[in-house]
Order: structure tokens, then C-alpha cells, then sequence
């Protein structure tokens, strides 16, 4: 047990070697030759690396369980760069929270870099995408280890990067590049705001105390480390303020309003699907985009100390829920549709978090991880049998249709999976959206209808990413291949865990631990009601259980009489109905447009007006005064003619000038 | 006789004197020819001996140094006399005049 | 190990300033008949030599106080040879060291005329660059910091592009103007140690002598305040900080790529040198006055710059403004008063040398296959030369300051330190107050994190990303030594921004000499005159 836990930040190393080593293989070259001659040595040792990770991560949970899950939070830290008092370090924690995370993230990487070499396989990039594989498993592991802010701050930067790598992996598309591009942008403004959190943290908690004392607040912790936020939080209100202890979680918030596509940052997610479908299972559906909700859960303690700040993510939240919802109804491309539902989850998960549903929150991120990651992989696999004549490959759904029969495993497993995201009886998905919806009820009504409502959409715009994929007859033109083992084997693992894994943690077995009683957030000495732990677990026959059922069957039913193989309503007829509505949703209610407008419109004529000032104005004075002295003297120089004579003439002038001041002086 | 004609003084030796100076200086500024300017300058010097051998005259008759100054003048501006010729005929070949105008290579 | 060190410990200071220069005495005499690819040959080696001899002085570490060297050079008025290192002077050297090497590989693909001159003016600069570096006297200092004014002239303006007479001829004149204050700041500095008698007249330029006399308060505090701003004047032309700034983009466009290399790594940094060592260094006090001006002018500096560089047409421009908004961290880091602060400027300096010459090297690489700078022309090259694209975007995500590459680590100080810093509440302007605390002040910079990645990955986007246009189809990748240029700075990036304490410790000690005093006036300031310097602003004794 120590053992394990002492060697864990071996899990993160792994693929960081196996990065490096692709790197250098696909670098070097021996003779003309690239060492790396065997490209499939790239998937070996990212994989390898994964697996080594997995191994290690079951084991540690294996032990953690037989130790009933009451182990103590282990943290070491390393001074990674310190100037004067400030010392910063990185190090690793491990509880059942990043147990729990390193869990999803070994399993989903694992699967989707094997689902990788089928998808792949043709591609001219293999290594490289491999490379940036274990790259990006190095990131979110670091993160997921994260023992303080600063360093959750790093990895943060860096899973963000492998993302941009990979958004714009096929960068001969000028829509990938500007995809990556957006994506890093717009993360880098939520990235600000988390920055300025965290100075702002420091700076409240050195202030504390006076300038010339400062140190960590416990000397075996780091400076901003998780431990030490919970200590420290709840005292913030009282010495700081309730308006900045609210201030600060915000800004922090600003961070996972980027990474997990919150409103208003949430446009680059959908632009990221440019991405080769693993990545968007990977980085974009389960693993990275949750972090936001992660790092959420690691500072929970400070959300708490501000109601405002609670109440600010609940709000994001659930707009987030409602309006991605809103806008996946109408989207043809299936990633885009998966991508919305991804945002739509997501501030789901926040919502709870805001709520004080902190287990539920995880719980969905958990069972969310597994569920989304086989959508999307099912996706990839639709994706990669439709092969369009010209080696492209068709991605909308209104050229697909009947499938069923051509990808059966692909067919079964997208069902699971849309089951278990609308939260159908016994899916994993029911049980944890379920605690949500509990979480919102005690919450605010309004806030536990939006959810309720979202999660009829969801069922509704999934089941007709379903039914217009699978179902029906085929429409497109593109030759459809078959299914390739190495891509169908991943989906049905995930198969298992999208099942089960709801129902084994949600209390209803005796001997199956219970998800939301072993990850809780810090004890707050100064909250008496233990907010996240009000709710019961088994929520089979409660009232929200059977609503959420019936909404859920509401939303089937009507995906079903549209876009069901026997359409018995006319989805035309509706968006006739309602074309305000639909343009709104088709225009992902114009935050794109905004965004572009602002963009064009003022931060780039603000950086224009700055360029032509710079070259007018403060160049222009520079220059002019070298211009004018040379004018000047162009024209002084015109005195010297070359005449011998005028020299004279002046000379005598001069000389006679010069006598006469001498006899009669200046009078 | 009026009476600044009876008395010839040193002022009157340096009335003439700047006179000729003048004439000389109005010459050097104001000739065309190259060698009106060497006349001209001649003139000048001729003004400076006027003026030296009158101040001998007046200031300490039994010292001769003024005297052996314009004697060195004379000598100095036959010198310059030839130099001057001399110059005159390398500029005349290189530029095929003795204008005074088209020796203005040295302008800015 | 031990014998090394003896063997080298002799004159190691006045062996590090005359080997470049006897280097280029050797380059001015090689015959004019030598081949030449001869010539660069000797120039690799000559560099490599001159890097050992830059890094043996690490040997020295902790024990440099050993090396100084102090000969009268016109005692009558008080002038010495004075040098000496210590951590901070080191790691400059050795930086320069680098990035000559650095330098000289890439002038095999850049420069193809008049090699002997080149070169020879090329080991003259870096002597001068030393020289500043280990000076240990305000005079020796300044001589040495215009001594590289003459080989950088013709260095533009002989190697330069369509417009190098121009663009040389700016940046001299420009620098001069600077060197101006500077000078009258280096005399009136020597006149107020002279005045107070404390010191012999044989020391008055020496560097220890004004330090000195600061500390027992001899300086009286505007006389403080007037050297301080002569001297941050003369340096911030250099640094540059705007609105100095725009001979930098002209100077940078005509250079030839190593030269650009150089200018961006190390010259800059003269500026920025300068400031921690002979403003913050020597006056303390004064430094309390001036930071709340300086944090308004490294706020400027960061973002209007950036912003600038946004939307340049011209890649080399881009590159230089976003130059100028790194330094503006420098000043940022500097305006905290604090050991974090002014560690991080450090640091910034240091990785900017390294993180600018990369990209100087980038554009260079593109220039010489392209013959055409405008973004607009490029596009699609991720397709023909995926080695340079790899390095291009690394240096890209170090220069915006991607944790683990070395950039982070010195904007994590900057910020740190000016944010958790008491330096200044307000900003006192003539006619108004502004309620910016440094606080605010590096907040409002923390935008050019932002900006900082749009104009970089924007360029990439446009550089590389995209369909190729039919004429670059026969596009070559990097050569040989372009990737070794671009790899071992890469290397660098990667392994100081993974173990940034390599490089922190090796100056941190030294810092604090600097640091300390800063940072003690700022605390004494805060808590027993709070309204002392209040009051001194209102006074506004402005030189």
C-alpha cells in the first residue's frame, strides 16, 4: 500500500518517457534512416505506458478498498522554483478523489489509444499521434496529482496544449487550425482569470498575516495546496469580505468556464470535433473537459465560503445545461451533436457542483467519462466506415441511416450509451443524474426544472442522433466498410462500465462501495449542515427517480415518432412552427457570431488603431525629428556655394563688423 | 594751399592706403578674371606696404623695420605672384577657363 | 577539478574580456585569399573555445569574490578596470556564449560577403557585451556599453537588408541619445560620491564606492532620484521600453539573422542589465519613487505591444514587438521591488534570450527559403517543412509562456512577486492620481498572457496551417545546422523551464546583494513613514 503510493508519481512518468522516446525516435536519424522504422513501436509504448498506469492505478484502488477507503490524503511535494520566501512546488496527492480520476483517465486513454490504431492506421501522422497521446496522458495525469493550485495551474496549460496539438493535428485544414487556435485562446481567457484567482489567493493569504512573515501555511504543505485551502477557506468570508471571497472563487471559475465549455466560453468545444474522433472521445468528451469540474471539486472549500460564488456556478451551470441542450437539437453533424451534449453535461456537472451536489457532480463526471467516450468512439467507428468517394469521410447524420445492420456492435453499444446518457432505468447515467436532479430540488426549483427539462432534451436530441444514424433507411453515398475489430473491442468494454458502474456505487449493493460517501468534499468546521451529503443514494422509487423516468420516456417517445424508423410525426413541421426558436438554436444563439464581431470589429481595430499609432505618431516623431535636423541643414549647406569670393566678401564684412563693434562697442 | 594739403601726415598716407586696400578688396570680390584677382591682390599688398613704410615714418623714423617689412612683402608677393601664375595655368588646363565662377567644385 | 580551476583562475576576468577581442584581431588578419567555408570553420571553433571559457567560470560558483580585478587605468580621475562576476554577471556571459555560438552557425546560411570583417566585428561586439557584463565601474561600464555600438553599425549596415543604412543609422542614433543620459547620469553619480569625501577620488566611478556611499546615506534622496532617473532613462532606449521602442522593429527587419539573434538575446538585455544593477542596485531609495511609473510604463509596454504586434504584416516585426512586450515582464518584475519580482526579471531576461534567438533563428530559416517576410505569402508549410514547423510552434509555446518551457517560469516570478508586492497604491500623474496598485497594474498585464498566444499561434496558423500555395511546393526543410541551432535552443527551453532552479540558483545569492536593499526600503517605507513618500510625491522633486 505505501508502496504503491509512494512510486504513484510513476503513473504520470510513464507516458511522459514514452513521449519523449517517440520524439526522439521520430527525430533522430541514424544514416538517413529515422530510428523509429517500426511505427507501431509508437502505439506499443504508449500503450505499454498506459497499461503500466492502469495496472498501478487498480492496484492502488484495490488496496485503497481493502482499507475501506479510509485512507488519509498522502501529499508530497517538491520545490519546483522558489525566489526569496515564495517557494512553489509540484508534487503529488493522492485521495479517493484522484484515485477515483486516475481511474477514468487510465481506463478511457487506454482504450481510445487502442481504438487509435484502428482509426489511425492510415494515417500518415500514426507516430506523431501517438506521440501527442501519451503527451496529453502525462498533462492530465500530472493534473489529476495536482497537490496545490499553482501546479493544477501548469498542467492545466499543458493538457491544454496537447489539445490544441490535436485539434489542429490534421492542420492541412484551414478549419482544424482555426479551431486550435480558437480553442487555445479562448482557454488562455479562462486560464487569466484562473491566474488571477490564484494571485489573488496568495495575496488574501499572506495578507493575512504581514508582508515580511510570509510562508506556507503549514510547513509540510505547499503554498496553495489543496489541504491548505480547505483550512484556510472557510475563514476568508470573515477577514476579507464576503464580496472578494466571492470575487476570488469566480475568477478561479473562470478557468473550468473554459476547460469544461462553460457559458459563455464553451464555443471552442464544438470547433474542436475538427479533431480526429479519438481525441474527441479522449480530450474532448471525457477526460480534459472535466477537469474543469476536477479543480472545482479540489478548491470546493472556497466555493463554499461564498454563497454568491455557489450560486454563481449554479447559475452557469444550468444556462450552460439548457441552452447546449437547445442547440444539440438541431445539429446534423453527429460530433457536434455529441460535442453540445457534452457541454450540456458538463454544466449539468457544474450546476450540481454549484448546488452543493458535490458527490453527484463527480459521480456524473465518473459515469459520464465512460458513457460519452463510447459514444464518441461509436461515432468514430460510424465515421471511419462512411467513406465518401473522394477519401473523405461523412460525418452528417442526414447522409446516414440504417446502419444497424452494417455496424452492428457499433449500433448496440451508440444504444447503451444514448440509454445511459438520458439516464434510462438502471444506466449508469440514471444514477448519478438522478443525485443531481436531488441536489437541485434541495436547492431551487427553478434551477430542478431547468435539469429536468435538459434531460428530456437529452434524451430527445440523443435518441435522434440514434435513430437518424442507425434506424430508417440509408441516405448517403459514401461506401460504408466494415467494422474493424481493433475499433469495435474499445466500445464494448465501455459497454460494461456504462451499464453497471451507476448502479455498483450508488449504494443499492451492501458490499460495493458508495461513490458519493467516499469522495466528499473537505469537512467544513464551520458549516453545521453538511451540504453535498443531504440526499439519500438509492433513488430507484423516489418521486425525482420516477419524474426523471417519465421525462426521460417523454423525450424517447417523441424522438421516436420523428426520427424513429416509423416516423409518425414531421420534424418539418415543427421547425416550421417554430422558426424563431430553430434559427436561434441553429445559430448556436449567435455567440459564435458575437465572439467573431468582437473580434474583428473591436480587438482587432483596437490593435490596428495601436499599430497605425505607433508607426504615425511615436515613430513618426522619432523619424521626424532625424528628418527635419537633415532639412535644416540642407538648407544651412546651401551657404557654402564654393565661390571663393563670397567667402571674401563675408570675410571682410566680417572683419569690418568686427572693427567697428571694437571702436564704437555694441551703443 | 588748404591746410589738409599743406600738412601731409600719416592720415593721409592711410587714407591712400585704405583706399588702395579697398580697391583691391572690391577687385578680389568682385573680378571674374583670375588674374584681375591676382592683380587685385597685388593692390592689397601694396596697400599693407603703403601703410607699413608710413607708420615706420611716423611712429620710429631711425628703426627701418617697417621698410624691411615691405621689402619682405614684395618679396613674398613676387613669390606668390608665380605660385598664383602658376596656378592659373593648372587651372586653365583642367577646366579651360580663368572664370572665377567656374571654380565652385568645393560647394556643400 | 581543482587544478582546472587554478589553471584558469588567473586573469580569468581580463581572459574573458580580451579573447574575443584577440579573436577578432585574428578574423581581421585572416589572409583575404581564405576559402569560405575556412573562415566559418574558424569562426565555430573560435566560438566554441570562447563558450568553454564563458562556462568554466561555474567552477568558480560560490567563490567569485576571488576573480575580481581591479587595475588604476586614469587615476587622476578616478577610473579603474574594474571587473568581477558573480552569479547574475555569469550567467549573462554564458548566455552570450550561447548564443554567439548560436549565432555563428546560422551566419553560414545568412552571411556571404566580406567574412573577415564580419566576423571580426561580430567577436568585437561580444567582447563589448562581456565587458558591460563584468564591469565593476560606472565608467568602464559605459565605455563598454558604446564600444558595441560600433561593431552593431556595421553589422546592420554592411550584412543588413534593402534598407540596413537606414535602420542602422536609427538605432545608433537612437542608443546615442540614450547613452547621453546615461553618461550624465555616470558623471553626476561620480560627482555626489566626490562630494561627500567618504571616498578616495581614485574610486569615485567605482561601483562599490556609490553603493557604499548610498548605504552609510551620503546621497542625498533627490540627488538619488536624479541619478536614478538619468540612468533609467539612458537604459530604458535599450530595454527598449516604449515609447523608445521603434528602432527596434526597423534595426531587427534589416538585420541580418544572426545579428537579430544577438540583438534580441543579449543586447536587449543590456537595458534590462543595467537597470537591475545600477538603478535597483545602487539606489534603493529612489527605486521606492520611481516604481509605481515604471509598473505604468511595463503595463504599456506588455500590452500596447503586444496588441501592436497583433497585427503586423511583416513576420520579423512581429517577432520584434512581441520582444518588446517581454521586456516589458522585466519591467514589471522590477517596478515590484521585491526578491520574487526582481528574480523573475531576471529570469525573464534570461529566457528571453534564449526564447527570442529561437525565434530570430525561426524566421531566418523561412526568410532564406522564402525571400519574403509578409505572413500574408506564407501559408500551408506544415505540409514541406514539418522540422522547422515543430521547432517554430515549441518556440512559439515557450515564448507565450507555456508552463514547463522556460518563459513560465520567469512570468510566474514577475507575477508573483509584483502581485503579492506592497510597492505602490496609486500612480501619481501631473494633473492626476490613478487608483492602480501594482495589484491592478499586473492584473491589467496578465492580459498579455492572452495576447501573447493570439499573435504568436495566430501567425502559426497562418504560417503553416492551411493549403500551400503552388510556388512553395519545392519548399526545403531545415538544414543541418538550422537544426542544430533551433534543437540545442530548444533544449535549453525545455530543460530550464522542467528544473527552472538550475538557473535560479545560480544567481539567486547574488540577487539578493540587490534585492535586500530594495526590499528592506520598501518594508521600512511601508511601516515607519507610511506618508513620507506621499509627501515626496506631491513635492515632486522631478529631475
Amino acid at each position: 500500500m505505501n508502496a504503491l503510493i509512494q512510486t504513484l508519481w510513476l503513473v504520470p512518468l510513464y507516458p511522459l518517457l514514452a513521449f519523449i522516446l517517440i520524439t526522439l525516435f521520430r527525430g533522430v536519424r541514424l544514416a538517413g534512416e529515422p530510428l523509429l522504422k517500426n511505427r507501431s513501436l509508437a502505439a506499443f509504448l504508449t500503450i505499454g505506458a498506459t497499461t503500466l498506469g492502469l495496472v498501478h492505478t487498480l492496484a492502488l484502488l484495490l488496496a485503497m478498498a481493502q482499507s475501506g477507503w479510509h485512507l488519509s490524503p498522502f501529499e508530497f511535494n517538491l520545490p519546483w522554483l522558489s525566489a526569496g520566501p515564495l517557494t512553489l512546488s509540484v508534487g503529488y496527492l493522492v485521495d479517493n478523489m484522484s484515485a477515483m480520476m486516475l481511474l477514468v483517465v487510465c481506463v478511457v486513454s487506454l482504450l481510445v489509444q487502442v481504438y487509435t490504431h484502428g482509426y489511425m492506421g492510415h494515417d500518415d501522422g500514426y507516430a506523431k499521434f501517438y506521440a501527442y497521446l501519451a503527451l496529453f496522458n502525462f498533462s492530465m495525469l500530472g493534473l489529476v496529482l495536482s497537490t496545490n493550485l499553482f501546479q493544477m495551474y501548469i498542467f492545466w496549460e499543458l493538457v491544454g496544449v496537447s489539445s490544441y496539438l490535436l485539434i489542429g493535428f490534421w492542420f492541412k485544414k484551414p478549419s482544424a487550425v482555426a479551431a486550435n487556435l480558437k480553442a487555445f485562446l479562448i482557454n488562455r481567457v479562462g486560464d487569466f482569470g484562473l491566474l488571477l484567482g490564484t494571485l489573488g489567493l496568495i495575496f488574501v493569504s499572506i495578507n493575512l498575516g504581514f508582508w515580511q512573515h510570509y510562508l506556507p501555511l503549514h510547513p509540510d504543505q505547499a503554498i496553495l495546496g489543496f489541504q491548505g485551502i480547505a483550512q484556510m477557506a472557510p475563514h476568508l468570508p470573515k477577514y476579507i469580505g464576503t464580496g472578494l471571497a466571492a470575487l476570488i472563487p469566480i475568477l478561479i471559475f473562470m478557468g473550468p468556464m473554459a476547460k469544461s465549455a462553460q457559458l459563455p466560453l464553451h464555443t471552442w468545444l464544438p470547433d474542436a470535433m475538427e479533431g480526429p474522433t479519438p481525441i474527441s472521445a479522449l480530450i474532448h468528451a471525457a477526460t480534459m473537459v472535466a477537469a474543469g469540474v476536477y479543480l472545482v471539486a479540489r478548491v470546493y472549500p472556497l466555493f463554499q465560503a461564498s454563497e454568491a460564488a455557489m450560486a454563481f456556478v449554479a447559475i452557469v451551470g444550468c444556462l450552460t445545461a439548457v441552452i447546449a441542450a437547445t442547440i444539440a437539437l438541431v445539429q446534423n453533424d453527429i460530433k457536434k451533436a455529441l460535442a453540445y451534449s457534452t457541454v450540456s453535461q458538463l454544466g449539468f456537472m457544474m450546476t450540481a457542483m454549484g448546488v452543493g451536489a458535490f458527490g453527484a457532480a463527480l459521480f456524473h463526471l465518473f459515469t459520464h467519462a465512460f458513457f460519452k467516450a463510447m459514444l464518441f468512439l461509436g461515432s468514430g467507428s460510424v465515421i471511419h466506415a462512411l467513406e465518401n468517394p473522394d477519401h473523405s469521410h461523412e460525418q452528417d447524420m442526414r447522409q446516414m441511416g440504417g446502419l444497424w445492420s452494417k455496424l452492428p456492435v457499433t449500433a448496440w453499444t451508440y444504444l447503451i450509451g444514448t440509454l445511459a446518457i438520458s439516464g434510462m432505468l438502471w444506466t449508469s447515467g440514471f444514477w448519478s443524474k438522478d443525485e443531481i436532479l436531488v441536489g437541485a430540488q434541495n436547492y431551487s426549483p427553478v434551477i430542478f426544472w431547468a435539469l429536468a427539462l435538459t434531460a428530456g432534451l437529452t434524451t430527445f436530441y440523443m435518441f435522434r442522433t440514434f435513430f437518424l444514424t442507425f434506424t430508417g433507411n440509408y441516405r448517403g453515398s459514401a461506401h460504408v466498410h466494415h467494422e474493424s475489430p481493433v475499433m469495435i473491442a474499445p466500445l464494448i468494454v465501455l459497454a460494461v462500465p456504462s451499464l453497471f458502474i451507476g448502479a455498483m456505487m450508488s449504494g443499492l449493493f451492501k458490499h460495493m462501495p458508495v461513490f458519493s460517501a467516499i469522495i466528499a468534499p473537505p469537512v467544513n468546521p464551520l458549516l453545521s449542515h453538511g451540504a453535498g451529503h443531504a440526499h439519500h443514494a438509492a433513488t430507484l422509487f423516489s418521486p425525482v427517480g420516477n419524474l426523471s423516468i417519465i421525462i426521460g420516456l417523454v423525450g424517447f417517445l417523441l424522438a421516436a415518432c420523428y426520427y424513429g424508423p416509423v416516423t409518425l410525426l414531421n420534424a418539418d413541421w415543427i421547425k416550421d412552427r417554430a422558426q424563431p426558436l430553430y434559427r436561434l438554436f441553429a445559430a448556436k444563439w449567435y455567440f459564435d457570431d458575437i465572439y467573431q464581431a468582437s473580434v474583428d470589429k473591436i480587438w482587432l481595430v483596437l490593435a490596428k488603431v495601436s499599430s497605425w499609432f505607433d508607426r504615425t505618431f511615436i515613430d513618426g516623431i522619432a523619424n521626424g525629428v532625424g528628418f527635419n535636423l537633415q532639412k535644416t541643414s540642407a538648407t544651412l549647406r546651401l551657404l557654402q556655394n564654393g565661390r571663393v569670393q563670397v567667402y571674401v566678401a563675408v570675410l571682410a564684412f566680417g572683419v569690418v563688423m568686427v572693427t567697428l563693434l571694437a571702436l564704437y562697442g555694441l551703443a | 594751399m588748404p591746410d589738409w594739403l599743406a600738412n601731409i601726415g600719416l592720415s593721409h598716407y592711410l587714407t591712400v592706403s585704405f583706399v588702395l586696400f579697398g580697391i583691391g578688396l572690391l577687385g578680389v570680390v568682385t573680378s571674374r578674371h583670375v588674374i584681375r584677382v591676382l592683380m587685385s591682390v597685388e593692390l592689397m599688398l601694396n596697400a599693407v606696404n603703403v601703410a607699413l613704410v608710413a607708420f615706420n615714418n611716423t611712429v620710429n623714423p631711425n628703426d627701418l623695420s617697417g621698410q624691411v617689412f615691405s621689402i619682405f612683402v614684395l618679396t613674398i608677393s613676387a613669390a606668390e605672384a608665380a605660385v598664383g601664375l602658376a596656378l592659373v595655368i593648372a587651372l586653365y588646363r583642367a577646366k579651360s577657363s580663368v572664370d572665377m565662377t567656374s571654380f565652385s567644385i568645393l560647394k556643400g | 577539478m581543482e587544478s582546472l580551476q587554478t589553471l584558469f583562475q588567473a586573469n580569468y576576468l581580463l581572459k574573458l574580456v580580451v579573447f574575443p577581442v584577440l579573436l577578432s584581431i585574428f578574423f581581421a588578419l585572416l589572409p583575404s585569399k581564405l576559402e569560405t567555408k575556412r573562415v566559418h570553420f574558424w569562426a565555430v571553433l573560435a566560438s566554441v573555445l570562447l563558450l568553454i571559457l564563458a562556462l568554466v567560470g561555474y567552477l568558480f560558483a560560490g567563490n567569485y569574490q576571488s576573480l575580481s580585478l581591479t587595475l588604476p587605468w586614469v587615476p587622476q580621475l578616478g577610473i579603474h578596470l574594474a571587473l568581477a562576476t558573480d552569479g547574475i554577471s555569469q550567467t549573462m556571459v554564458a548566455l552570450t556564449a550561447v548564443l554567439l555560438l548560436m549565432a555563428v552557425v546560422a551566419s553560414r546560411d545568412c552571411i556571404h560577403h566580406r567574412l573577415k570583417l564580419y566576423y571580426s566585428m561580430l567577436f568585437l561586439l561580444i567582447a563589448s557585451l562581456i565587458g558591460v557584463f563584468l564591469a565593476r565601474d560606472t565608467f568602464v561600464f559605459f565605455l563598454f556599453y558604446e564600444l558595441e555600438l560600433i561593431p552593431m553599425y556595421l553589422l546592420i549596415a554592411i550584412w543588413g537588408g534593402p534598407r540596413r543604412q537606414f535602420a542602422a543609422t536609427k538605432f545608433v542614433l537612437y542608443t546615442l541619445f540614450g547613452s547621453v543620459f546615461l553618461f550624465v547620469g555616470i558623471l553626476a553619480a561620480a560627482y555626489f560620491v566626490n562630494q561627500t569625501g567618504a571616498i578616495a577620488t581614485e574610486n569615485t566611478f567605482m561601483f562599490n564606492a556609490i553603493e557604499s556611499v548610498v548605504r552609510a546615506g551620503g546621497f542625498a534622496l533627490p540627488a538619488q532620484l536624479l541619478v536614478f532617473g538619468l540612468l533609467f532613462l539612458g537604459f530604458s532606449v535599450k530595454l527598449p521600453m516604449v515609447p523608445f521602442h521603434t528602432w527596434l522593429p526597423d534595426a531587427h527587419v534589416e538585420a541580418p539573422t544572426p545579428i537579430s539573434m544577438l540583438l534580441a538575446g543579449i543586447l536587449l538585455k543590456l537595458g534590462a542589465y543595467g537597470m537591475l544593477r545600477l538603478c535597483f542596485g545602487f539606489f534603493p531609495s529612489a527605486s521606492l519613487f520611481f516604481a509605481p511609473y515604471i509598473g505604468l510604463f511595463a503595463l504599456i509596454n506588455i500590452i500596447y505591444t503586444a496588441a501592436v504586434a497583433l497585427v503586423q504584416k511583416d513576420l520579423k516585426k512581429l517577432i520584434a514587438y512581441s520582444s518588446v512586450s517581454h521586456m516589458g515582464f522585466v519591467l514589471l518584475g522590477l517596478a515590484s521591488l521585491t526578491t520574487i519580482g526582481l528574480s523573475g526579471a531576471t529570469f525573464v531576461m534570461i529566457s528571453h534570450g534564449i526564447v527570442s534567438a529561437a525565434l530570430f533563428m525561426c524566421v531566418g530559416t523561412l526568410y532564406n527559403r522564402t525571400h519574403t517576410r509578409l505572413i500574408a505569402e506564407y501559408g500551408g508549410f506544415g505540409a514541406v517543412t514539418p522540422v522547422l514547423f515543430y521547432f517554430f510552434l515549441f518556440t512559439a509555446m515557450a515564448s507565450l509562456g507555456l508552463p514547463l518551457l522556460i518563459s513560465f517560469a520567469g512570468e510566474t516570478l514577475v507575477f508573483y512577486g509584483a502581485f503579492l508586492s506592497p510597492a505602490f497604491a496609486e500612480i501619481v500623474l501631473p494633473g492626476i492620481t490613478l487608483p492602480w496598485s501594482i495589484q491592478a497594474v499586473t492584473a491589467a498585464s496578465a492580459i498579455g498572457v492572452v495576447l501573447g498566444a493570439a499573435y504568436m499561434l495566430w501567425m502559426i496558423k497562418r504560417v503553416f496551417g492551411g493549403a500551400l500555395a503552388h510556388r512553395w511546393a519545392t519548399l526545403s526543410d531545415a538544414n543541418r545546422g538550422e537544426v542544430f541551432v533551433l534543437a540545442t535552443l530548444s533544449l535549453f527551453a525545455l530543460v530550464f523551464g522542467f528544473a527552472p532552479s538550475l538557473l535560479t540558483r545560480q544567481y539567486d545569492q547574488d540577487l539578493l546583494t540587490i534585492s535586500r536593499p530594495v526590499e528592506r526600503s520598501l518594508v521600512e517605507a511601508l511601516s515607519q513613514d507610511a506618508h513620507q513618500l506621499s509627501h515626496l510625491r506631491s513635492v515632486d522633486p522631478q529631475p
